[in-house]
């Protein structure tokens, strides 16, 4: 599971969860790995997400982003390249997701993520 | 890529290894799986875009869109079984693509939110038709789909159906375009007569934000 997936995962679908986001990480295992980098395709993905869940996000595995996306962000190629590798190189296959509101797991086993839940559970 | 490479290695790709008749699994035909991502690739809604294909299974259509250059894709299933496929299937390409396949998959009920809306630039599926005793199953994922995307929708759909898929779509507010149509055949365990197959037709439906 990449950060741009964990970007956009909630557990907003649980009874009695308003927000459920984001999700806390534990990472068992993570990966780094090597995607194809296109300036352009990623900076037209910036605007799309939560920048302060991926900065606090991607600080805890090591890549240390501003509080705000810099405003010449889009020609800013090593800021950039970071967060292309934030995104999108760094692979978390084993671990859990926690819900910040009602503290259930959602598994993460060979990179994907298990967001099933019971039918009891979902609103 | 030309539609008859993207075919060609689409035909190569793994199925499933033991369908689920509760989800109506059935792979989409190479032949309708290449057209279907070829003409949304003409709308210029492939490449460079964030996709999400609902009910991936094995993968074809998020492989499939990848392959023509997407910049990220989200392959959502409800049966954890057909990742295996959908890893392996990657896992085969392997030298297509620069680096590692922009691709996630995530495990989950498509018709339970659990992305954010709007995540997405544009869908691209191919849902159960809902003739398993599952009627409204189309209709829960065009919904789900349309909520995920900023763009458009692209998903198969039965010919038959057209009017009634076309009027929800209208009344969910999208946009509706049927851009083709296929003839394929469905398993026998998806007919509703014990012919060994069974010849459909089906639209390739697309469902735009106004």
């Amino acid at each position: 599971m990449k950060l741009l997936t964990h970007n956009m995962l909630t557990s907003r679908c649980l009874k009695g969860v308003t927000n459920g986001y984001p999700l806390k990480i534990v990472a068992n295992e993570v990966k780094t790995e090597n995607v194809d980098y296109n300036s352009e395709f990623i900076a037209r993905v910036i605007p799309k997400v939560d920048w302060k869940v991926l900065s606090s996000t991607a600080s805890d595995f090591g890549v240390s982003l501003p509080e705000e996306p810099p405003a010449d962000i889009e020609s800013n190629e090593d800021m950039l390249r970071k967060v292309h590798h934030a995104l999108l190189e760094i692979e978390i296959t084993q671990g859990d997701l926690i819900c910040p509101e009602t503290g259930r797991k959602f598994p993460i086993k060979q990179g994907i993520p298990n967001m099933l839940c019971n039918e009891d559970e979902v609103k | 890529m030309n539609l008859k490479r993207l075919e060609s290695i689409l035909d190569d790709l793994e199925g499933f290894s033991d369908p689920n008749i509760r989800y109506e699994q059935y792979v989409t035909p190479s032949y309708v799986a290449a057209r279907m991502l070829h003409t949304i690739s003409l709308s210029n809604h492939i490449e460079g875009k964030m996709i999400v294909d609902l009910g991936t299974g094995p993968g074809i259509l998020a492989i499939g869109s990848a392959l023509l250059g997407a910049h990220y894709v989200v392959g959502v299933d409800i049966d954890s079984s057909v990742f295996q496929i959908a890893l392996s299937n990657l896992a085969d390409l392997d030298e297509l693509f620069v680096g590692q396949p922009p691709i996630d998959f995530v495990e989950s009920d498509v018709t339970k939110c659990v992305l954010k809306p709007k995540s997405f630039d544009v869908a691209i599926f191919n849902p159960p038709f809902g003739t398993k005793g599952n009627s409204g199953i189309d209709v829960s994922f065009i919904k789900a789909a349309l909520d995920l995307t900023k763009v458009a929708v692209y998903s198969l759909h039965k010919s038959s159906t057209r009017s009634f898929i076309v009027k929800k779509g209208e009344q969910l507010g999208a946009k509706v375009e049927v851009l083709g149509q296929f003839s394929y055949d469905l398993p026998a365990t998806y007919a509703r007569h014990s012919k060994a197959v069974k010849a459909i037709d089906v639209d390739l439906l697309r469902f735009s934000h106004r």
